[in-house]
């Protein structure tokens, strides 16, 4: 057993990963890019809006926060929840009068998206982002880069105080994966890695889109016929999911894993045709990366080319020649 | 925020995430969710239900997820496929009839079908792909004329 000062030393360790600084601009990328990207995913979703308004009521079941619902909304309600979205989003993005409209984007697209979900269908393409913009919607990721900094609504902070959430963006992907692997060996059992169940269930998808007159992935049909390759592509899709965690531990393994993880979607892509654009877009593992360091190298472009621009050197005489 | 509160707020969103999978049953809901997606270990055998048209010739075509609920994504096609199956005989002649309607108002497949039938095929999924493409049986759940236009 661990004596109590072993274990003081321990809660400190975890405490000083957890609160290490990071720059308030890292926080403040992933924002606006997980605001973007919800921004478009918004306005992609107008036309499924639409579609909405014709289905059959009795096929709604809200889930989540729309479970509240015993009856669809009117379409009015339902595209002015939606353009409220949308305007949040932006407000979002850009850092605007943060405090008030990052919680009315978080949730006016919590809204939005399992009332969408709420029609019999479950998309698991949404969960995470709207989980990391619950997450962002109540820390100080706005303290850069956005219009409340510009006009000086934002006070310095301690850079701890950018740390832990990114952290916790962080561990919010790496549970999911955990979650999706668990899923598989509690339903499928240890059997799962075989590669049998997802070969089935590959079949299985495509015959249905098939036989429903839809369209299954051209990859499919080949990759089929190959049914050596399940094996290794259901083991490695467990050591992927059930390995998530190794991404919060250390940076090396954290690249690798991204890589891994992405290509497992792109992978997922191409033999069942279903997307998952949250992390296919790389947007999911925005929290992951220094992205403060993009911008620097970014900045010190612009700077150096404007230094050319404005050096007398490069400036063009109408005294030569 | 204080380090009491990032550590309570840290773990009540882990906690929240964990939370489907502590129930009995676990429940997939959103945004919390239990991501059971590919996780079933499905048999070979894969029992297939759709409408398909029938032509004068007696031939069964496939028909399009917009002919079969009125929109072109195709997981509503197999959800109202699915709805209409468990929802008993009524609701199995009721999405024949509107698809019968809706074939009939399709100018490209209204004069080449003559019914439309619900059925059930049951296949050997992987071995549809090795070349064994006819169903092992067929249930037929609803059979309907396609309306004269």
């Amino acid at each position: 057993m661990p004596g109590p000062a072993a274990l003081t030393r321990w809660a400190a360790g975890v405490d000083a990963w957890w609160r290490a600084p990071a720059p308030a601009l890292r926080l403040a990328w992933v924002r606006v890019i997980v605001g973007l990207y919800c921004l478009v995913l918004l306005v992609a979703r107008i036309p499924s809006f639409t579609r909405l308004a014709r289905f059959d009521p009795a096929r709604f079941q809200g889930v989540g926060v729309v479970s509240l619902l015993d009856a669809p909304l009117p379409l009015a309600a339902s595209f002015a929840v939606l353009a409220l979205a949308q305007v949040s989003a932006v407000a979002f993005a850009c850092g605007w009068r943060y405090r008030v409209t990052a919680p009315v984007f978080a949730l006016a697209l919590l809204w939005v998206t399992s009332y969408r979900n709420s029609w019999g269908h479950m998309s698991h393409a949404e969960h995470l982002a709207v989980i990391h913009v619950l997450v962002l919607s109540v820390v100080p990721a706005a303290d850069a880069l956005s219009l409340d900094a510009r006009a000086g609504r934002t006070h310095a902070r301690d850079p701890s105080c950018y740390g832990w959430p990114l952290r916790l963006l962080m561990l919010t992907v790496a549970i999911s994966y955990m979650l999706a692997g668990y899923a598989k060996l509690s339903n499928g059992g240890w059997a799962w890695a075989s590669g049998d169940a997802i070969r089935n269930q590959i079949a299985n998808d495509t015959l249905r889109k098939l036989r429903l007159g839809a369209w299954p992935s051209p990859l499919s049909p080949a990759l089929l016929r190959q049914p050596w390759l399940f094996g290794g592509f259901a083991a490695g899709t467990l050591a992927i999911e059930l390995g998530a965690f190794v991404a919060l531990a250390d940076r090396k393994l954290r690249v690798a894993w991204i890589l891994a993880a992405w290509l497992m979607h792109l992978g997922i892509f191409a033999a069942m045709g279903i997307a998952f654009p949250y992390p296919i877009s790389g947007v999911a593992f925005a929290s992951f990366l220094p992205l403060e360091r993009a911008h620097a190298h970014v900045e010190a472009r612009i700077k150096a080319r404007h230094a050319r621009r404005s050096s007398p050197d490069s400036m063009p005489s109408s005294r030569q020649g | 925020m204080q380090r009491l509160g990032v550590y309570g707020f840290s773990v009540a969103v882990a906690l929240a995430m964990v939370s489907p999978v502590l129930r009995r049953p676990p429940v997939d809901s959103f945004p919390l969710s239990t991501y059971p997606m590919f996780s079933t270990a499905r048999p070979p055998i894969s029992q297939i239900h759709t409408l398909l048209g029938v032509t004068a010739s007696g031939e069964r075509e496939v028909l399009s997820p917009t002919l079969i609920s009125g929109d072109p994504w195709a997981i509503l096609a197999l959800e109202t496929v699915l709805a209409a199956k468990r929802g008993g005989p009524k609701r199995r002649r009721e999405l024949c009839e509107a698809v019968a309607a809706r074939v009939a108002a399709d100018d490209s497949r209204a004069d080449a079908l003559e019914q439309i039938v619900f059925v059930t095929e049951t296949y050997d999924a992987p071995a549809y792909f090795f070349g064994e493409t006819s169903p092992q049986s067929t249930k037929v759940h609803a059979t309907c004329p396609v309306p004269p236009r």
